[in-house]
């Protein structure tokens, strides 16, 4: 990527504002799609979670202080809209958080937007089962290939506090597929 | 660890060995189980999730997104129409202080209409401003900026292109 300070200097240009968000949006839409859709599981609602995402990153670009990594500030705006909006779904169907999470994953198997096998529904299964924060920790790591240093500065927790959620994680999801 | 490599070295002692010298990274051993236990599990594990996209999603969202973002965003109000709207409300309080201070031969200014003045006159219902133009006033408007800064003719003529004839025939 460009000079990081120059492309949010011409994101909160107004005359080069749209081009730069333009481009930010290349840039980025693919990596937070996949970061909220494990999330989110459904296609649409990644959709819905995605464009809010950019939205707020549009109007907010002007209070981005530069004290973490763009990409930070981006991927934890996706975490926490992704985790408002699970919370305010779980209200009107008025259920728990981690019952929303697990009931999210019983139409995976008819989702024409799913073509895992039956190791990745398994696994899917183990990781909806987790606490939303392992969840997001193990999703984080295990696909995003993200280091400890990175998840820290997104989700604002220690490093310790990860290894400690990523190691519950694993463990849990191992002892679930061998129960499967 | 140093402490692993000290218990090493006594041990290599112990059987008649040098120490050979060599050195683990930092934290080496405390991380090594952690890593060993993750490479099983993602030698198991898939490492794709088995979602799928619809067919050119990424191609089309940009588009989607800009268009629902301007549905969302509020079109800035044209320098001259807010011109007109700050003038039209700043004339109408000088005029209504001016008229009811009249019979008390007081000197009418700005700086001598206070904000409690101008509350009693919108409470009294003897101005109306609707919501929307109050919502496209820039809150942090400097009122003073459309005199220091010169208007261009493009503003005026994009202005006056929104306004029916009607509207025009009254302003006029």
């Amino acid at each position: 990527m460009q000079d990081e300070k120059k492309f949010i200097q011409r994101l909160t240009n107004l005359k080069t504002r749209d081009k730069a968000f333009r481009e930010l949006v290349k840039m980025y839409q693919e990596r937070l799609y996949w970061h909220i859709r494990k999330i989110l599981i459904s296609h649409e609602d990644t959709n819905d979670v995605l464009q809010n995402t950019f939205i707020k990153v549009y109007k907010a670009i002007g209070n981005f202080k530069g004290e973490s990594k763009l990409f930070s500030w981006m991927y934890r705006i996706a975490t926490n809209e992704s985790i408002t909006f699970v919370t305010k779904r779980a209200k009107e169907k008025n259920v728990s958080i981690d019952d929303y999470h697990i009931t999210s994953i019983y139409s995976l198997q008819d989702d024409i937007l799913f073509d895992g096998k039956a190791i990745q529904i398994i696994l899917q299964k183990a990781i909806q089962e987790l606490p939303q924060k392992q969840r997001i920790v193990f999703n984080m790591k295990y696909f995003d290939n993200l280091k400890y240093e990175e998840i820290s500065e997104i989700l604002d927790t220690s490093v310790g506090a990860l290894k400690a959620s990523y190691f519950h994680a694993v463990k849990k999801i191992k002892q679930h597929i061998e129960n499967h | 660890m140093e402490s692993e490599g000290i218990k090493n070295s006594e041990k290599l002692k112990k059987l008649g060995l040098n120490n050979p010298g060599f050195k683990t990274p930092e934290n080496y051993f405390e991380e090594f189980s952690d890593a060993l236990f993750s490479k099983m599990t993602e030698d198991e594990l898939p490492n794709k999730t088995g979602f799928k996209t619809p067919p050119n999603y990424f191609e089309k969202f940009e588009e989607e997104l800009i268009s629902k973002l301007e549905k969302t965003t509020p079109k800035r109000k044209s320098k001259v129409r807010l011109l007109y709207t700050v003038i039209s409300v700043a004339a109408a309080l000088f005029i209504y202080f001016g008229i009811s201070q009249y019979n008390q031969q007081k000197l009418v200014t700005f700086d001598s209409i206070t904000v409690t003045d101008i509350q009693a006159y919108i409470e009294a219902g003897n101005m109306y401003v609707d919501s929307y133009t109050l919502a496209s006033i820039d809150g942090n408007l400097d009122v003073n900026s459309f005199f220091d800064d010169a208007i261009s003719n493009q503003e005026i003529d994009n202005y006056l292109n929104t306004l029916d004839p009607e509207f025009l025939f009254i302003d006029n």
